[in-house]
């Protein structure tokens, strides 16, 4: 009786409540007044999922979500230790730290797709576009550090050596994460203090690059720029778990 | 929050009652049940407690916590107990603005 009376439910809904659900129906016998009260609750829940947009849409993306936000956290960790370990390794051991730091990348890309696609439905073009331009970066980034494993200093494209592809990539995943930050803050659906605090790291390891170039005192130097890039990790990371918080009661909760 | 977005339609008084029973502390669902059928002598149904809680959690008035074996508690959030300190003192008001007229009616 109970499983006919729960099948009566939605899916998205069962999932959600199911089980604890079922755990209250099996708390005491169920009278006329407990079936019937069932009944409308489970027609409720079926009227509310149809008359509610965002169950699709959340529903579809939750996939989007769970890749969107293991992607960052275990990305933007990869990203950062390869980053910092290449930097540090002056014994020419650095080729462990760029596979790392490409891996890292390769997930910031999978976190740009999932995450995007999530907020999409928010802000279409902005979110689509904060996607575009980071990933494409990332791609580029990629390209470089594959250039640097492979040809360490000589040029790969046209006059270009693997470290500047790398940079132009870097570059250009920065002024896409600013813009990532942006569609964050306006799509309201993940942490807005950690896109804030993406953009700001951003556009600090912009400011501290240009600012130390020439630098008399190096060590302060690549010690700010540890700090933004440490910066910019975390931000990617804690957007990852709020992501990960997500719960996916507006899938099926009504409007 | 805007009043719009707490609309609770013909869950209001079940919301009501489920956020007075969370108000002294966390309770799973068929706790709630018992507590609103103990303080108000009338039966709370599985169906539209569970319609209710999914209102209340959407709302953000709500919060689920980890489940203790298949029983899953729900604590009121710092927004749902300023939501209930409002709407009950405004059935306060309401209902010493009644009984001063039937006071008023029956002298």
């Amino acid at each position: 009786m109970i499983g006919l009376l729960l099948a009566l439910y939605p899916a998205p809904w069962r999932r959600r409540y199911g089980e604890e659900f079922q755990a209250v129906l099996e708390s005491r016998p169920l009278g006329p007044f407990d079936v019937a009260d069932v009944l409308l609750g489970a027609l409720d829940a079926r009227l509310a999922l149809r008359l509610s947009d965002r169950v699709t849409e959340h529903g579809g993306h939750l996939a989007m979500l769970r890749i969107g936000g293991f992607g960052a956290i275990i990305g933007s960790a990869l990203w950062f230790i390869g980053i910092a370990g290449g930097s540090a390794a002056d014994d020419g051991s650095d080729t462990a730290w760029l596979v790392l730091a490409m891996l890292g990348s390769v997930g910031l890309l999978l976190a740009l797709a999932g995450l995007s696609g999530f907020q999409a439905h928010l802000e279409p073009r902005l979110a689509w576009a904060a996607f575009g331009i980071p990933a494409l970066g990332t791609v580029v980034s990629v390209a470089g550090m594959v250039g640097m494993t492979l040809m360490q200093d000589e040029p790969i494209i046209g006059t270009w050596s693997g470290w500047g592809v790398w940079m132009l990539g870097l570059v250009t995943t920065l002024l896409g994460s600013i813009l990532f930050a942006v569609a964050t803050i306006r799509a309201d659906v993940f942490s807005r203090r950690a896109a804030v605090a993406l953009a700001v790291s951003s556009v600090a390891i912009f400011a501290i690059g240009f600012g130390t170039v020439g630098a008399t005192n190096e060590s302060l130097a690549r010690l700010l720029t540890a700090g933004a890039l440490g910066a910019f990790a975390a931000s990617w990371m804690s957007l990852g778990v709020s992501a990960l918080r997500r719960r996916p009661i507006r899938a099926i909760a009504p409007a | 929050m805007t009043d719009s977005k707490l609309e609770l339609g013909r869950f209001a008084e079940p919301s009501l009652l489920i956020l007075v029973s969370l108000s002294d502390g966390p309770k799973h669902g068929y706790a709630i049940m018992t507590d609103v059928e103990a303080g108000t002598g009338r039966p709370l149904g599985p169906g539209t407690l569970y319609a209710a809680l999914a209102r209340l959690e959407e709302r953000g008035l709500i919060e689920a916590l980890d489940p203790v074996e298949r029983r899953r508690p729900y604590r009121l959030t710092g927004l749902g107990a300023s939501v209930l300190t409002d709407q009950l003192a405004s059935l306060e008001a309401f209902a010493k603005l009644g009984l001063r007229r039937l006071g008023a009616q029956n002298r």
